[in-house]
């Protein structure tokens, strides 16, 4: 079974592990990279002095391809949801129409009330709401104004590349098995049956388990986390490592009754 | 958080901030405390003047509302000075 540790156990349990002469890499969860990339979120801060420490102890960093996504997927809509909010300015020097505008309004009200419902949700359409206002656009510009496709290429062109330069500028490395440099990194081969077999144990979702797999198949002694479900997964497997997890989320879990091995 | 992990650097790794930043620098990575900003202004919105101004406003009437929401509460910190 593995442990959850809570951010501020962390010199102790790095200690413990230089001891150990474990492998320093790790792998990062999607709220770990969303959070450091965007301040508005809570534990913004403390994820962010995290990973400075590890980066500057000579950590290495992976995402997987689920963790890569998933953060692209958020940069793209945060991107999308705040020039969107701009168009509809009375002074936006963008021509829409009407029909995409008052769909805009509308779903920033619904945004306004799950927010508000909601603190840890963020003021940011998903991708529902996204195919919703998309098809209230042409395809290309039409009748003076700006079709969907143009509206990508004012927004989105170039952004999303950047966003994951940005991403590779810190070093995090995407997960590859062909990859010369990550040999000695796995030691296992990542396949489904694991990922399904995680999922069983405790019904984490199939995103979570394929990156808990990806975790469980390589020597990296412990994954950083934000997510509920990573830490559930760890402490409910036998088979599986640590979770590094702010103090407040590490606190929750004694209140589970997880079985001690 | 705690004042363990504050002074992570010290116990742990021995580290100031200063040669953390050199150590970066030499491995050509950038810190994770620049990320937010270095999305911040990749997603740099282009605002007209007006947008500019609208917003300026706004972040006006902000502070204006944060000064006087933090009035009663000096108020309040002060009385125990004013007892004395």
């Amino acid at each position: 079974m593995g442990r959850v540790i809570g951010f501020s156990e962390l010199p102790d349990y790095l200690l413990s592990l230089q001891k150990k002469g474990s492998l320093k890499a790790t792998i990062l969860d999607t709220n770990i990279l969303v959070t450091s990339g965007y301040e508005v979120r809570e534990d913004h801060t403390d994820v962010t002095q995290v990973l400075d420490v590890l980066a500057a102890s000579g950590f290495r960093f992976f995402a997987t391809v689920n963790t890569k996504s998933e953060f692209l997927e958020f940069q793209r809509r945060l991107i999308l949801t705040e020039n969107l909010l701009d168009s509809i300015d009375e002074h936006s020097k963008l021509s829409i129409p009407r029909s995409a505008k008052a769909k805009i309004q509308t779903l920033r009200g619904t945004l306004k009330s799950t927010t508000g419902a909601d603190r840890e949700k963020d003021f940011i359409f998903n991708d529902s709401h996204l195919k919703k206002i998309k098809q209230e656009f042409s395809a290309g510009d039409h009748s003076g104004h700006q079709g969907w496709l143009e509206i990508c290429k004012l927004f989105l062109d170039t952004r999303l590349q950047s966003v994951a330069d940005e991403l590779e500028n810190r070093g995090i490395e995407y997960i590859s098995q062909h990859e010369g440099s990550q040999k000695e990194i796995f030691h296992t081969y990542i396949d489904w049956p694991d990922a399904i077999a995680i999922s069983e144990k405790s019904g984490v979702s199939f995103s979570d388990s394929m990156i808990l797999n990806a975790f469980q198949c390589s020597h990296c002694p412990f994954i950083v986390s934000k997510d509920f479900d990573v830490g559930y997964a760890v402490l409910a497997d036998h088979q599986l490592k640590d979770a590094v997890m702010p103090d407040k989320m590490a606190r929750e879990f004694r209140h589970y009754h997880f079985a001690k091995v | 958080m705690s004042s363990n992990f504050k002074s992570l650097r010290l116990l742990l790794i021995g580290y100031t901030k200063a040669e953390k930043e050199i150590l970066m620098t030499q491995s050509k990575k950038k810190l994770f405390s620049t990320l937010a900003q270095d999305l911040k202004n990749i997603r740099k919105r282009p605002l007209s003047d007006e947008q500019i101004e609208k917003a300026n406003k706004v972040l006006d009437k902000q502070r204006e509302d944060l000064r006087k929401d933090d009035l009663p509460k000096r108020k309040i910190a002060r009385r125990p000075e004013a007892d004395a």
